[in-house]
């Protein structure tokens, strides 16, 4: 039999938090069982849910400005002459 | 002994009959109910404001580009910011409670407009092109493209609906046609009368330029 090696905190001062027996116990089998049909329903809920997300068409938002800056044209960038001193 | 009965012999010729009367079928499906004349044309979304075209621009006449500012300096038409509204909208009509939120997002006290309190609109995009695609408002209008040459006649409309396709089909059936007839294109007019949508033909049109509109991939895809 292997001996598992304790968690890092379990002997820590602050695992008095949890109850006793939290670490050491591990969980019971029938809690992580998946029954095949309990998989098969979650899984075609899942396709099911996946087809109707593509069917719908994607609503896009325009949000303009609210108060227009000056100078300021969308969609054309904006430049501007800049002047770096050198030797100066 | 036998696992198949002797009538199972004709199921090849069934199922190749069936597959051709079918695929036809199938095609038609996909070709028309997957095109964007199907998918697109029609769709209506509701707007936060029931702005109305009909009213401003077909009743009122305003121009498009009153709102619609730099269709002839960029690649978008722009949706005009909340204070383009206000212009009009802080003296008519600023009771009324359609406006309601227009006045929100300029941060209305009653009298005034107060900027800093007020929100962006958030409009729903009616008229939109694939990510893929590079398409420039200003380059078309400039040579003469009417506005409703691909919105319709959005002067008449209570709510804005998209009437094209805005495929690649219909974007190319009208580049090949200017290509070869210049100004004798029934989608080139005058840029005078680029915004009037009743504008009618009267003969041949002089275009700006000499029209070159990309008929290549990369024209558009680039």
């Amino acid at each position: 039999m292997s001996k598992r090696a304790p968690y890092p905190n379990e002997n820590a001062a602050n695992a008095a938090e949890f109850p006793p027996g939290h670490f050491t116990t591990p969980p019971s089998a029938e809690s992580q069982e998946v029954s095949r049909r309990g998989f098969l329903t979650a899984m075609s809920a899942a396709f099911a849910l996946v087809g109707a997300e593509g069917c719908r068409r994607p609503v896009e938002k325009i949000v303009p400005y609210q108060k227009m800056p000056e100078q300021v044209i969308p969609g054309v960038p904006s430049h501007y002459a800049t002047v770096i001193n050198r030797r100066g | 002994m036998q696992i198949f009965p002797r009538s199972l012999n004709k199921l090849p010729q069934i199922a190749g009959a069936g597959a051709a009367l079918a695929l036809p079928g199938v095609v038609f499906l996909v070709w028309y109910y997957f095109s964007p004349l199907y998918t697109d044309v029609g769709y209506e979304p509701v707007q936060p404001v029931p702005y109305s075209h009909r009213l401003h621009a077909g009743q009122m006449g305003m121009d498009c580009r009153y709102c619609h500012v730099n269709v002839e300096r960029s690649a978008v038409a722009m949706v005009p910011p909340t204070q383009t509204c206000m212009n009009c909208h802080s003296v008519v009509r600023t009771q009324s409670g359609s406006l309601a939120p227009i006045r929100e997002s300029c941060g209305w006290d009653g009298k005034a407009c107060d900027w800093s309190k007020g929100k962006p609109m958030e409009w729903v995009r009616v008229h939109k092109l694939p990510e893929y695609v590079y398409f420039d408002h200003s380059v078309h209008v400039s040579a003469g493209v009417g506005c409703v040459e691909c919105h319709g006649r959005v002067d008449q409309e209570e709510r804005v609906r998209q009437l094209k396709p805005l495929s690649m089909g219909w974007c190319l059936e009208c580049h090949r046609d200017v290509k070869a007839n210049q100004g004798a294109s029934q989608f080139i007019r005058p840029v005078s009368q680029i915004t009037n949508m009743e504008w009618k033909r009267e003969g041949e049109v002089v275009p700006p330029r000499h029209l070159n509109p990309p008929e290549n991939c990369t024209g558009c895809h680039r």
